[in-house]
């Protein structure tokens, strides 16, 4: 019987399928390891070798990992979402209901986008002070820093663009709101000091599509929330990972 | 072997305590997962149909039993028809059982609508459910019988968050504040009737007597003159013009009557003089005087010849039936202002040219221009002032020395002018020379106004939504801003708020056209054209009677289809010596003193366009065996019991002795046959009379008259009174 199977294993692992995708043999030696580590993409975003300080949860907190991990949340549950939902003023607000009282398990879907959103600003802004304090924004990851800067910058657009989806009053009003202070840009602004551009071109109008919240705005928001900010995300995210190898992985204790 | 190893190099790096973690997580992530399946399968709806499921199954189980019993009592015909109804409720019973639970909805694509409302009012159409509480009763009233569920929803009169299944959710309390996610919660009992008025555009909307009541108070307030309002944009003014009006009136009594109305007129609420209190300083009031007055008619000075004999006057008075819409001392009808005191109000000299000439002082009021000769006015002006004779008023001592009162008359009016115009006068009065659109805030779509950014002022502890503020604006208006320009209206609290639950019902929605309940041709009602237009004008007979779809309702009867009505004969005399038909009734027709050449044209106009083609022409004789049958019935069906008949009778109905004379035998057999077709308001009963029986009381009718037909044909003339 032990023998059968092991044929059949044997069998396996000489197709032409397993051998395109595993291109070496088992990672028992030392070669074989940094041969699976440099050939697999999702691996070789990794580093090589994890030193045993790095693994201490008291030192990272696991920060970076439970942002990525709350953005692949994200991901699920916001391309899930997006089969129920419609970005047109007739019907956000009301798929937006059918999602909470008529699909199974839509109320769910919804918070668990929602808090997750709230989770991941949460953990990202942490993330960031836990780098800070660990000094790890030292050169040579200077460069990476900024990175996460910019990631941080893109989390919270995620949510800023996020909140207009319902299109509820809260929704409307918080966007309002939020797209008004666009309008006090010095130069770019049309209230703000030095202005140059009208009600008609200035950055809060680019940013609404309209002078008011409108279709447009609901329209410019749910593409950004659903293809641009996403995809710059995971760019920006794959370069973080990577970056954080090449510079030699997380930093050693102080 | 080697998981003894796992855990032994597991305990050098991380220690047994992350297990207990790792296990404590693991279970609580397990629990949340059953917890989020049962609460996705528990929800409160499903209770709710399960129990209304029950009561329908009970009452109409209740019903069978009750049936079944009854069954072997009956026979032959009932017993066919018990044993069917039977059938049907036990077929009912089987639906109701049959029904699965799940999430209902009402779609309605022509409102954008999607109403899940009768997933836990699940029994709402089920009239045995009417008694139960919510969310398991059944619809009080008739409203769903009128308004299908299927093409109305609920969301449409209730307003609420229709998409929701849960209490919160549908918003079935108002929240209020930043935290409100919707704007619109289900609308309280006390605002509901503002729904109606999203489709019933008519003043009278049925069984919504806020609204209707609420209608007519913007309409007599005027509303429309400063602000824009739904379904009045075209409103006329609803003030007399005030050209010309320092001939009028007398300087001290427009002094009090600017700064106080209420004075001159203590009574609250819309009923007479609707002028409300502005908030104007005594310098304002002063200078709005001037300004007022300074507009005078040369040809009013002058006092008119002759002296006037009251006497005289005093059977005019009474013979033109003033007190049909004048009051005096409080009593009489309520078109046109009080009478008594008028001395103290407006000059003699005036008072003479206005009953010379009516129109050319007020071309909109609504008094007909009298032919009086000019003996005649003389007489009514010395009995009026005799009669009616008030005190002397005096102008108030405040306004003697106000600073600035020295000033030259020019900037004086000039600055009544604009004190006119600010204050939102040409609003309701119009002076010629001055135009200016509506000054106030739009109130259309008030419903669907944004709440946030009302201004309360000083107004706090009150709930803080629109119909509210709306309330305060008429209540108080300085409270809400302290140089306020709405004036202050003579209006109780239950006008304000049925005005309110009218102007509610303006939320904005273009309503589908399958939607709108109105009365055909509402919409504009043109002057009527030549000899005819002309009359009608100046008798103002719209004032009291509709005349071609428009008019007043002071008089029940329209003078659309008057030729198929009356006779010829009988309208000649009626012009000539109008009297009561019915002596109950304070308002009467009014005695124009037409001349014959007016009145002969009216009774052919009459008899010749203002017919209905529906009214049958009816030879009017008779043979004598359908005078007698139609006796008896009048005398089985108790006509008499509301109608005059020889001596005795009733007061509520029209006499009916002699009124084959003033009758039309068609229009008598069309309205006892009918009566509800031709007058909606009529309480006449309908007998439901076969065409036999109506022919024969038609008969009877027609044939009690008093002129005999030899001396019917000499009375074709007027009958000249002395």
């Amino acid at each position: 019987m032990i023998r059968l199977l092991k044929q059949l294993v044997d069998w396996i692992v000489r197709t032409q399928v397993w051998l395109s995708v595993f291109r070496q043999g088992w990672p028992n030696t030392e070669r074989n390891r940094i041969l699976t580590i440099l050939n697999t993409c999702l691996f070789h975003l990794h580093p090589i070798k994890v030193r045993p300080h790095a693994l201490k949860v008291k030192y990272t907190f696991c920060l970076g990992g439970i942002s990525m991990f709350l953005f692949i949340v994200e991901t699920i549950t916001g391309v899930l979402l997006m089969f129920y939902y419609r970005p047109t003023v007739e019907y956000a607000y009301q798929d937006m209901k059918d999602l909470e009282f008529a699909v199974t398990f839509g109320l769910f879907l919804r918070n668990m986008h929602r808090w997750a959103a709230h989770g991941m600003v949460l953990t990202v802004i942490l993330h960031m002070c836990r780098v800070f304090y660990t000094g790890s924004y030292k050169p040579p990851r200077e460069y990476n820093w900024c990175v996460g800067v910019v990631l941080l910058v893109l989390t919270l657009l995620l949510s800023f663009t996020g909140y207009l989806l319902p299109w509820d009053q809260l929704a409307f009003w918080a966007v309002t709101v939020g797209t008004n202070m666009a309008k006090a840009t010095p130069v770019l602004g049309a209230e703000g000091p030095f202005r140059i551009l009208s009600e008609m071109n200035d950055m809060c109008f680019y940013l609404r599509g309209s002078v008011d919240i409108s279709e447009n705005t609901l329209l410019r928001f749910y593409v950004l929330h659903c293809i641009a900010l996403p995809l710059a995300a995971v760019v920006l995210m794959s370069i973080h990972f990577w970056r954080v190898r090449k510079d030699g992985g997380i930093s050693g204790p102080l | 072997m080697r998981l003894r190893r796992f855990i032994k190099m597991d305990k050098s790096t991380l220690g047994t305590i992350h297990y207990v973690w790792f296990a404590v997580i693991g279970a609580a992530l397990s629990v949340a997962v059953v917890v989020l399946c049962i609460k996705e399968y528990d929800r409160d709806w499903k209770r709710c149909q399960v129990v209304v499921k029950r009561l329908q199954t009970k009452a109409i189980e209740e019903k069978i039993q009750t049936l079944e019993s009854e069954l072997p009592f009956s026979q032959g015909k009932t017993k066919a028809k018990n044993e069917e109804t039977l059938a049907r409720m036990r077929m009912v019973r089987e639906q109701v059982l049959s029904m699965p639970v799940k999430i209902q909805q009402i779609q309605i694509d022509a409102l954008g609508r999607v109403d899940r409302c009768t997933t836990c009012h699940a029994g709402i159409e089920d009239t045995n459910l009417a008694e139960q509480e919510n969310p398991y009763r059944g619809h009080p009233g008739n409203y769903l019988q009128w308004h299908d569920i299927g093409k109305f929803g609920c969301t449409v009169c209730h307003e609420g968050q229709g998409l929701s299944t849960n209490y919160t959710q549908a918003a079935h309390r108002p929240l209020r504040g930043l935290d409100r996610p919707w704007q619109k919660a289900i609308l309280p009992r006390y605002l509901i009737q503002s729904s109606c008025g999203k489709c019933h555009l008519d003043k009278e909307v049925p069984f919504a007597p806020l609204l209707s009541k609420g209608r007519d108070v913007i309409e007599k307030a005027g509303c429309s003159g400063c602000h824009k309002v739904r379904l009045y944009e075209n409103q006329e003014k609803v003030g007399p013009s005030l050209d010309r009006l320092g001939s009028k009136v007398n300087r001290a009594w427009l002094l009090r009557w600017l700064s106080n109305p209420r004075e001159y007129d203590p009574a609250e609420g819309l009923t007479r003089y609707r002028m409300p209190k502005f908030n104007l300083t005594k310098e304002q009031i002063v200078a709005l005087e001037v300004f007022l007055m300074a507009d005078r008619d040369g040809a009013v000075i002058q006092s008119p010849a002759g002296e006037g004999d009251s006497e005289a006057g005093a059977l005019l008075f009474r013979e033109s039936r003033c007190v049909t819409c004048h009051l005096v001392e409080g009593k009489g009808g309520y078109l046109a202002p009080e009478l008594s005191g008028i001395t103290s109000k407006v000059n003699k000299e005036w008072l003479y040219r206005w009953m010379k000439n009516t129109h050319y002082f007020q071309p909109k009021t609504q008094m007909p221009q009298f032919n009086f000769s000019g003996q005649q006015v003389n007489d009514i002006v010395a009995y009026l002032w005799e009669e009616f004779q008030g005190d002397e008023l005096e102008v108030p001592g405040e306004f003697e020395n106000i600073s600035g009162f020295d000033k030259d008359l020019e900037s004086l009016v000039n600055q009544g002018r604009k004190v006119f115009m600010e204050s939102g006068c040409t609003g309701c009065h119009t002076k010629s020379g001055i135009e200016q659109g509506r000054i106030a805030p739009d109130l259309t779509a008030l419903a669907s106004r944004d709440e946030e950014g009302l201004n309360w002022g000083e107004v706090q502890d009150i709930e803080k939504y629109i119909g509210n503020w709306v309330f305060m604006q008429l209540k108080d208006p300085a409270l809400l801003e302290k140089k306020a320009k709405m004036p202050h209206f003579p209006i109780t609290d239950e006008e304000m708020a049925a005005a309110i639950v009218a102007l509610l019902s303006d939320a904005g929605e273009d309503m589908p056209s399958q939607y709108v309940a109105s009365l055909p041709g509402r919409e504009s009602y043109p002057d009527l054209p030549g000899e005819f237009g002309k009359i009608v004008d100046k008798y103002r007979c719209r004032s009291c009677h509709v005349v071609y779809g428009k008019g007043g309702w002071v008089s029940m009867h329209p003078l659309d289809r008057e030729g198929s009505e009356v006779k010829k004969e009988w309208l000649r005399g009626y012009f000539g010596l109008p009297y009561s038909l019915r002596p109950i009734l304070k308002e009467r027709m009014v005695n124009l003193k037409m001349d014959d050449k007016e009145a002969e044209f009216l009774v052919n106009f009459f008899s010749t366009v203002m017919v209905d083609n529906s009214i049958p022409d009816i030879e009017d004789t008779f043979n004598e065996d359908d005078i007698a049958r139609g006796q008896s019935l009048f005398d089985k069906n108790g006509c008499i019991s509301c109608h005059i008949m020889g001596k005795g009778g009733g007061y509520v109905g029209t006499p009916l002795t002699n009124v084959g004379d003033r009758l039309t035998a068609g229009w008598i057999y069309a309205f006892i046959k009918n009566p509800r077709y031709y007058e909606p308001w009529s309480i006449q009963p309908d007998y439901g009379l076969s065409e036999e029986d109506a022919r024969a009381l038609t008969a009877y009718l027609s044939s009690c008259r008093e002129m005999k037909k030899e001396n019917r044909v000499s009375l074709g003339g007027r009958i000249n009174i002395q």
